[in-house]
């Protein structure tokens, strides 16, 4: 912005300043006229009647300024005060606004955090804690329990026992293999399986829970 | 010979104008003629102090402006009493009867002296 240039209030203030004095101005060039008027019909010259009217008249400009005066008031003062004001306003709403932006996008940013966190705790709680979770080279076996997890579709989330045929039983489709897989690969394998019926990326995670047993271990 | 002009003190003009302009609208060049006529050209009021006292009563709501003809076909704006106006014009009466009754009690000269 340049600073040399006057304000919006300023302008207006010299546009409403300019209009009455032009007013005024008008007035009182008309008084003179009429002055003048009046002694070229006592017989005065143009000149003498304009010389006399002029002297009658004293200070013509100081009049014309006193006049402005009187007629604006108090009215520029007030006009400047609600141009700051509306300014005020403005500047009230656009901080009010962004601050609302701000709020809403600090909770929305907060609900995804916790939504996220709810997501991770609820999936750890269904693993176990992460330095229980089994090793990758883990391979299931006969007896271990297969723990299903999803965050996208819960009714997938449940516990399988490794049959004697090596395999868990789903009900969606049936007996799936998974003795002598690690859980990466068991994971795999489960996803294959039900992707014909989950279009959506399947996010499925699992966990073998060993159950430990005299004969095998 | 002219008469020597008396000055006016503070708050004359507003109240010579006011009743000057209960008698009917104006234009400034006319009220300083009327007054003068009707004092017998003892009482001149200044250009200098007409016109500011007319635009301070014009806002203030006492008078109201309009441009016109004057009489010999000339623009001139002509001003008229209002009833804020008139409701002054009372009041200034009355403060200036007061205040010469107190004057004129003062110099003796009163109704009272």
């Amino acid at each position: 912005m340049n600073w040399h240039q006057p304000l919006p209030w300023s302008r207006a203030a010299q546009l409403s300043t300019d209009c009455v004095e032009a007013d005024v101005r008008d007035e009182l060039a008309c008084h003179l006229d009429l002055a003048i008027e009046e002694g070229l019909a006592r017989g005065l010259s143009e000149e003498q009647a304009r010389q006399e009217a002029l002297a009658r008249f004293g200070d013509f400009e100081r009049t014309v300024r006193g006049c402005t005066r009187q007629k604006l008031g108090n009215s520029i003062m007030w006009l400047k005060l609600s141009w700051i004001s509306v300014a005020v306003l403005l500047v009230a709403l656009v901080l009010a606004t962004h601050d609302s932006y701000r709020q809403r996008a600090l909770l929305e940013r907060s609900h995804a955090e916790i939504a996220a966190r709810s997501a991770m705790e609820s999936h750890a709680l269904m693993l176990g804690a992460p330095d229980r979770l089994e090793p990758r080279e883990l391979v299931a076996r006969l007896g271990d329990v297969i723990v299903l997890v999803t965050n996208s579709h819960g009714h997938l989330n449940r516990s399988e026992t490794v049959t004697i045929e090596g395999t868990i039983l789903l009900a969606e489709v049936g007996h799936v293999s998974v003795v002598g897989l690690t859980r990466p690969e068991i994971e795999e394998v489960l996803r294959a399986a039900l992707a014909p019926m989950y279009q959506d990326d399947l996010n499925l995670f699992v966990r073998v829970n060993r159950v430990e047993d005299p004969v095998l271990d | 010979m002219p008469k020597k002009k008396i000055e006016l003190p503070a708050g004359a003009v507003e109240l010579l104008v006011l009743r000057s302009l209960s008698r009917r609208p104006a234009h400034g060049y006319g009220l300083i003629q009327s007054i003068l006529q009707r004092s017998e050209e003892s009482l001149q009021v200044e250009e200098g102090s007409l016109y500011p006292a007319l635009h301070r009563m014009e806002r203030h709501g006492w008078i109201a402006a309009e441009w016109g003809v004057s009489e010999n076909g000339r623009r001139a704006k002509y001003y008229s009493l209002t009833d804020d106006g008139r409701k002054r014009l009372k009041q200034a009466r009355r403060s200036w009867e007061k205040m010469t009754s107190a004057v004129g009690m003062v110099l003796g000269t009163g109704a009272q002296a």
